[in-house]
Parts: structure tokens; C-alpha cells; sequence
């Protein structure tokens, strides 16, 4: 049975939805869909287009905007919180411990391999420890829901989780466009995020930084899918968008090219993939990147954030191990449950979803949204024999999960409010402290029945309320 | 041993070059089987002095152009005293788990073949007589040839020639001890020997696997032992262009030639006198 957020278990309306239920009933479906066309023209003046991280597809779209917030109480949210705070301090303690003695692995708790072999982990952070420990800075954690207190993580994301400027701008047009709704319910407000960020990367500095760190924003370009995204952080921190031909390296430091001559740079938040950022000490063939970068990194003249090598924390086959590490770094129970993982490199597991395809949903190990997954229930016979062909050619790089019931959130269909299935990705901050402003982004399945909430195969985006 | 080194690298550009900047890992540590009793690293005659420790524990610096330039010559020299440690190199602290170094990377992969070869020499005795009779093997079957590979050849291609130098024989034995499940990496550095040929003005390159409760173990297969103390140990990583001693980049292309000599003498054991002739 669907857990719907707005319902209750004798099919009440929820108490949080109360003030959005009055809202639709007082506006009409024909007066929020005249509003809907306004909040759309609004997002394309300011050129609100991409695509989030990895999922690909046509950057110039508008991402689909739903006008019905999703709803947290404050006693889910600080359950929440709580578990989110938990996985983002035991992701970095992971990779703080892997990089290092790797206890977890000496413990027999993590096999070696499935670190050591692979490509995300990189052997050129070994024995180095970045400034305040910390190897993601920004942790976005993939969460569903199934059921009325049942939160399940999806899947994390330890190196440059991006959609926070939709999480910014969704709640900005929000309170530009219906100023009463926040006069009604008092909403948590998610506008600190960017100067949260900065403080965050501020305390991170290296070193070899004496004053108050200059922080600079790298993007690859304006060619990439995200570099609204990019712009638009660097623009509300206060800081320099900066591309790599501008960064140059000198004598341990990094310093940026400016009218007024050379400025040294402290902290840079990278949106660059670790393969890109500097071709002497990643790939050679690569022409963006800066040349040195890393070895001022390791040099302490320069923090990169987040650290090259974190993304082996968010490898789903590492996934699987989360709520182990939480135990031996922290020594608590996972407050947020994974969602059962059958990892196919497994004998007793791969006869189990090699029977149960139908089932299942079968995801890449390396793979990233949506693209390569097989769902089970909704493919035909002969797209789970292809697929079955290629677990068995290569079982290890699969792993599969049960088909979830994710929750879903009233939406505004053609004709009234409709159910779709929603996720929820908040944007937990790692610096000295840990700190996560009360909301995220929630993706919600636009097309009737579906669970893919990624924007590339027809998800749209939300406003996600946290009520105070 | 006392050992004397001087590694001179040149690069000359047909035109000007921008952009120019350098990797370098030219300069040695000390350990258990050597003691590096003086060593300077120069690019355009002056000296490299921002050294920094990298993910493999080896010395690491970037060095870049100011300006536009049509040569880098790069000089590595000193003077390092060596002890046989029957090749034995005991670990540091900070170094990278051994089992990164099963790691398959281009250069360094087993194909069948040398699966194949690997399984030769798996020994009922354990790990270190397998790496014994490992090398063994390829020092009988890869014939030692200069000319006939490349930088860029991969253990796979140099097997089926069967022929190579100290890079190939390297990298077949460690694509083949990995494939035996044992942790190898590839190591750079400088060798003394008297039988080696004077005109050989050459790096060197060997191996070295890791045997539980021993550490890290170097296998020469061009010489058919293991280091002793003629081998002064630079760098390593997982293959060959992972641990090269000197990695560039340029902006603004030109072709480029590049020349290298490296001196190698043995020195009187007693330091004494020239040091203080020096003074």
C-alpha cells in the first residue's frame, strides 16, 4: 500500500498538509495552473535549465516545477536530521580511515577490494589528511520514504552532490509568489544555505592560509549541465566563479587571475569531475585541469573540496556497508536504514536475483541516474534476458534492490491533484562542524506510476517544506 | 656501497613553449638499503627545494616555466651509500595498503598469456618462492633487447615478443604476480653494476611484491636477483607511467626532443676526505 504524504492512516488529510489542502481548495486547479505558468516563465527568465549531476539530457529544458510543496513535521525533520548529520560524519570517517590504516578493512568489516580495486578510490590521497579531516564537504543523501515513519537512503552522494539552487530557487519563488502561504505555516527558511556553504568551506582552509581564506568556485565551463548551478553559488557566496585556465599554481600556492594581478585562492569548491582537476597528477590526457593543483593540495598550500578520492564513499558497492561503518566509527545504530542490497558478486545473492528479476530493480554498481538500471516490474521478458546476459557476464558490477513503494505527494495533474512518487536529496555540510539547513530537494515522478524521479527520464522538482 | 648519481634530462623545443610545468620524483629516500648522504635536484640550474611526500611515500615537486622557454634541462645528483638488505624494503609508516597494488592498470595487465605464465610459477612453497621462480622465469624467457618497445608497450605485447628492456621484463612481472594474487609495483631508480656496459647512460627499473610479514621485496628481472647493493631506489607506483621520474605538460605545443645521461660511478667507501675537501 502507497504511503501517501498527505494522508493519514484513515485517509484523513495530515495536519502539515492542512494550510496547502486549504490553498488548493480556496485557488482553484485553474487559478494554480494560471500560477504554474507564471512560476515557469519566471524560471526561464533567470535561466533555471539543467540537468542534475550525471543524469544527463538536454541541459536548455526547464526541469519540470510542482507548485505543491512537500511537507515535513518538525519531529520527522529532526529525525531526520539526525540521521543524515550520523551517515555524512561516518562517510568522512570512512575515508579519512581508508585513506589512511584502514582499520574497517583490517576488521574484516569492508572486503579490501572492493576499495583498493576500485577506480574511485585514489591512491595519490593515501596517507594525506586534508584540512579538518574532512574528504566531503557537501553530502547529498538520496532518501525515500515508504511508509509514515519507514525513511530509507537511496544512495549517497560524497563529491559534488548538485540541485541545491533548485532546493534555493524553488523556495524563492514560493515566497515571491504566494507571500500568504508563509504568513499561514511557519516554514523553516533554507536562504542561509549559501552563506552555510561559505562558513563551511572557509573553515576548511590550508595551512598555509593566514587571513580569511579566499574561497573560489571552479566549473569546468559553461558547457557543462550545471553551470547555472555553479554561477548561481558563487554569485549568492560572494565568490569568484573561476574555470581552470584561470587558476594557475606557483611555488606550492594557487593563485587566480584578476584585472588587478594574481590572488592567491585558499579553498576551491570544485565542480570538476578528480579526473579532470590537474592532468600531471590524473589523467594526462585531459586539457582541462590545472597543472600542479594537486600537488599543492597535498602541500598544504590549497583545500580542495570535496577531496579527490571521495567519491569511493558513495561506490554503491560500498553503499552496502554504510550502517557497519556507522557502528565501528561512531559506535550507533544507523538512525536511516538502507534499502536491502543484493550485491550480485555474491554466489547465495546472485541466485537469488538472477530468479527474481521481475522483481527487482538491478542497478550499475558504478552507474549514476537512472541510466542502466533495469526495473523488473515494468520491463518486458526480453529486456530482462538482455539484461540477465549482462549480469552474468560481469556479476560483481551489478547489484540489485527490491521494487520500493515510494510515498508519494499531491501534485498538480491537468484536471485536479494527482499522486506521483517523490525522493528527497538534502545537502548536509561538513567543515569543523556539521550543519544542514532544514530542507532539500525533493524529485518527484511527474509520469503516472513511475519511481525514476530523475530528471533526465520525466521528474520534476518540488519546494519541501520543513515546519517549524 | 658509496654510490655517485647524475641524471641529466633535456628537453629542447623547436619553438618556444608555454605553459611548461613539471612533475618531478627525482629524489630518493632514505630507507633500510640506502642512506642518501647529499642529493639536489636543479631545473635550469636552480634548485627544486618544495618537496612534498606523495600517496606512494615517494618525494614529489612541481616545477613550471615562468615564461615562455625553449629548454628544461633537469638535473637530479648526489651521492648514496647502499647496504644489501637482500631486498628487503621495510615499511614506512603512511605508505598505501599492499592490496592497492593488485590493482590492473593498461601497462600492467595480464592477459591469458601471461596468466598463464604466472601460473608456472606458483609454488606449493608459498608467495616468495612463486616471486622467486617468477622472476626467474622471466628473466630466462624475456630476452633483454633495447629498440624493440616503447614507452608506451604493454606487458601483454612485450610478452608475446617475448623480448624487451628492464620496463617490459618490469611490468610482466608484476602484471603476472598480480594475476598470482600477490601485490607488485614498479619501481625506478639508478643502478651501479660492473657488468653492466659503460655506454648504458640509462635509468633503471625493477620490481617489487609484497610477501606478508617480510614487506616489500625488490625482483630484478634484467639481472635475474634481487636488488643488492648497486640499486639506488627513486620512486614507484603501478606501472611504468605511473612512476615515471618526470611527467610534463605544455599549453602552447611544439615538438619537443627530449635527451637524457645519467653517470654512475661507484665512490670510495670513506666520505671523509671529500667532504672535507670540500669545505
Amino acid at each position: 500500500m502507497t504511503f501517501s504524504e498527505m494522508l493519514g492512516e484513515r485517509n484523513e488529510i495530515r495536519d502539515c498538509y492542512a494550510v496547502v489542502q486549504q490553498w488548493v481548495e480556496e485557488t482553484g486547479i485553474e487559478g494554480l495552473h494560471r500560477r504554474l505558468g507564471e512560476a515557469e516563465a519566471i524560471f526561464r527568465r533567470i535561466g533555471i535549465t539543467f540537468a542534475v549531476y550525471g543524469e544527463g539530457g538536454d541541459p536548455e529544458r526547464l526541469i519540470p516545477f510542482d507548485l505543491l510543496p512537500r511537507i515535513f513535521t518538525a519531529l520527522e525533520w529532526s529525525r531526520l536530521e539526525a540521521g543524515i548529520r550520523q551517515r555524512a560524519a561516518a562517510l568522512n570517517a570512512f575515508l579519512l580511515d581508508i585513506y589512511h590504516r584502514g582499520e574497517i578493512i583490517r576488521a574484516g568489516i569492508v572486503p579490501a577490494d572492493i576499495v583498493y580495486q576500485n577506480k574511485a578510490y585514489k591512491p595519490e590521497m593515501a596517507g594525506f589528511t586534508p584540512p579538518g579531516r574532512v574528504y566531503s564537504h557537501i553530502v547529498g543523501i538520496d532518501i525515500v520514504r515508504t511508509g509514515l515513519s519507514d525513511f530509507m537512503v537511496l544512495e549517497d552522494n560524497c563529491r559534488t552532490p548538485s540541485g541545491v539552487s533548485y532546493m534555493l530557487e524553488n523556495r524563492e519563488i514560493m515566497t515571491r509568489m504566494f507571500p500568504e502561504l508563509f504568513v499561514r505555516e511557519r516554514v523553516a527558511p533554507v536562504d542561509n544555505y549559501p552563506s552555510q556553504l561559505l562558513r563551511t568551506l572557509q573553515e576548511v582552509a590550508p595551512p598555509a592560509c593566514d587571513g580569511v581564506p579566499t574561497v573560489v568556485v571552479l566549473t569546468p565551463g559553461s558547457f557543462n549541465s550545471a553551470y547555472y548551478e555553479h554561477s548561481y553559488l558563487a554569485d549568492l557566496m560572494g565568490v569568484e566563479l573561476v574555470e581552470p585556465a584561470d587558476l594557475v599554481v606557483d611555488e606550492g600556492l594557487v593563485y587566480m587571475q584578476t584585472t588587478s594581478g594574481p590572488k592567491r585562492v585558499d579553498v576551491i569548491y570544485r565542480r570538476i569531475d578528480d579526473d579532470f582537476l590537474d592532468p600531471l597528477a590524473f589523467r594526462p590526457d585531459s586539457m582541462l585541469g590545472v597543472p600542479g593543483l594537486f600537488n599543492a593540495y597535498r602541500g598544504g598550500g590549497v583545500t580542495l573540496c570535496s577531496a579527490p578520492g571521495a567519491g569511493i564513499a558513495d561506490d554503491k558497492a560500498v553503499y552496502v556497508y554504510v550502517p557497519e561503518m556507522i557502528r565501528f566509527y561512531l559506535g550507533e545504530t544507523a538512525i536511516l536504514q538502507n534499502v536491502p542490497t543484493y550485491q550480485c558478486g555474491k554466489p547465495d545473492d546472485y541466485a537469488y536475483v538472477m530468479e527474481r528479476l521481475a522483481e527487482l530493480v538491478v542497478k550499475e554498481v558504478h552507474g549514476s541516474g537512472g541510466y542502466g538500471m533495469l526495473i523488473g516490474t515494468q520491463a518486458s521478458k526480453a529486456e530482462i534476458e538482455t539484461y540477465a546476459a549482462r549480469i552474468r557476464a560481469n556479476p560483481a558490477e551489478f547489484i540489485a534492490q527490491p521494487t520500493l513503494d515510494l510515498s508519494t505527494s499531491p501534485t498538480l495533474g491537468p484536471s485536479g491533484l494527482v499522486q506521483r512518487h517523490v525522493d528527497f536529496r538534502p545537502y548536509c555540510l561538513v567543515g569543523k562542524d556539521i550543519r544542514l539547513v532544514p530542507g532539500g530537494l525533493t524529485r518527484v515522478a511527474l509520469t503516472e506510476g513511475s519511481l525514476v524521479v530523475n530528471s533526465s527520464q520525466g521528474g520534476g522538482v518540488k519546494d519541501t517544506w520543513v515546519l517549524r | 656501497m658509496r654510490i655517485s648519481i647524475r641524471h641529466e634530462t633535456r628537453y629542447d623545443y623547436a619553438e618556444p613553449a608555454g605553459g611548461v610545468v613539471m612533475r618531478l620524483r627525482l629524489k630518493p629516500a632514505s630507507s633500510n638499503a640506502q642512506t642518501v648522504e647529499r642529493w639536489s635536484v636543479s631545473v635550469n640550474g636552480k634548485p627544486v627545494e618544495r618537496w612534498i611526500l606523495n600517496g606512494y611515500g615517494d618525494a614529489e615537486a612541481v616545477w613550471r616555466a615562468g615564461s615562455r622557454i625553449e629548454a628544461v634541462t633537469i638535473v637530479a645528483e648526489g651521492d648514496v651509500r647502499t647496504v644489501d638488505a637482500a631486498g628487503i624494503l621495510r615499511p614506512t609508516d603512511g605508505a598505501p595498503r599492499p592490496a592497492l597494488f593488485l590493482r590492473h592498470t593498461p601497462l600492467a595487465e595480464a592477459d591469458e598469456a601471461i596468466g598463464a605464465f604466472a601460473e608456472r610459477a606458483r609454488s606449493p612453497n608459498g608467495p616468495l618462492a612463486s616471486l622467486h621462480l617468477l622472476k626467474d622465469l622471466v628473466h630466462d624467457e624475456i630476452v633483454y633487447r633495447a629498440g624493440v618497445t616503447s614507452m608506451e608497450t604493454t606487458a601483454a605485447d612485450a610478452f608475446a615478443l617475448k623480448a624487451g628492456v628492464c620496463q617490459d621484463q618490469s611490468q610482466i612481472f608484476i602484471a603476472a604476480a598480480r594475476s598470482l594474487g600477490i601485490p607488485a609495483r614498479y619501481v625506478t631508480g639508478y643502478l651501479q653494476d660492473p657488468e653492466r656496459p659503460d655506454d648504458e647512460h640509462q635509468g633503471h627499473a625493477w620490481a617489487e611484491a609484497f610477501v606478508d610479514g617480510l614487506g616489500w621485496i625488490g625482483f630484478d628481472c634484467t639481472l635475474g636477483r634481487c636488488p643488492m647493493d648497486g640499486h639506488v631506489r627513486l620512486a614507484c607506483g603501478l606501472d611504468a607511467a605511473d612512476a615515471a621520474p618526470i611527467r610534463g605538460v605544455m599549453l602552447l605545443g611544439a615538438e619537443t626532443q627530449l635527451s637524457h645521461d645519467v653517470q654512475i660511478e661507484a665512490l670510495p667507501l670513506d666520505g671523509t676526505s671529500q667532504a672535507q675537501t670540500q669545505q
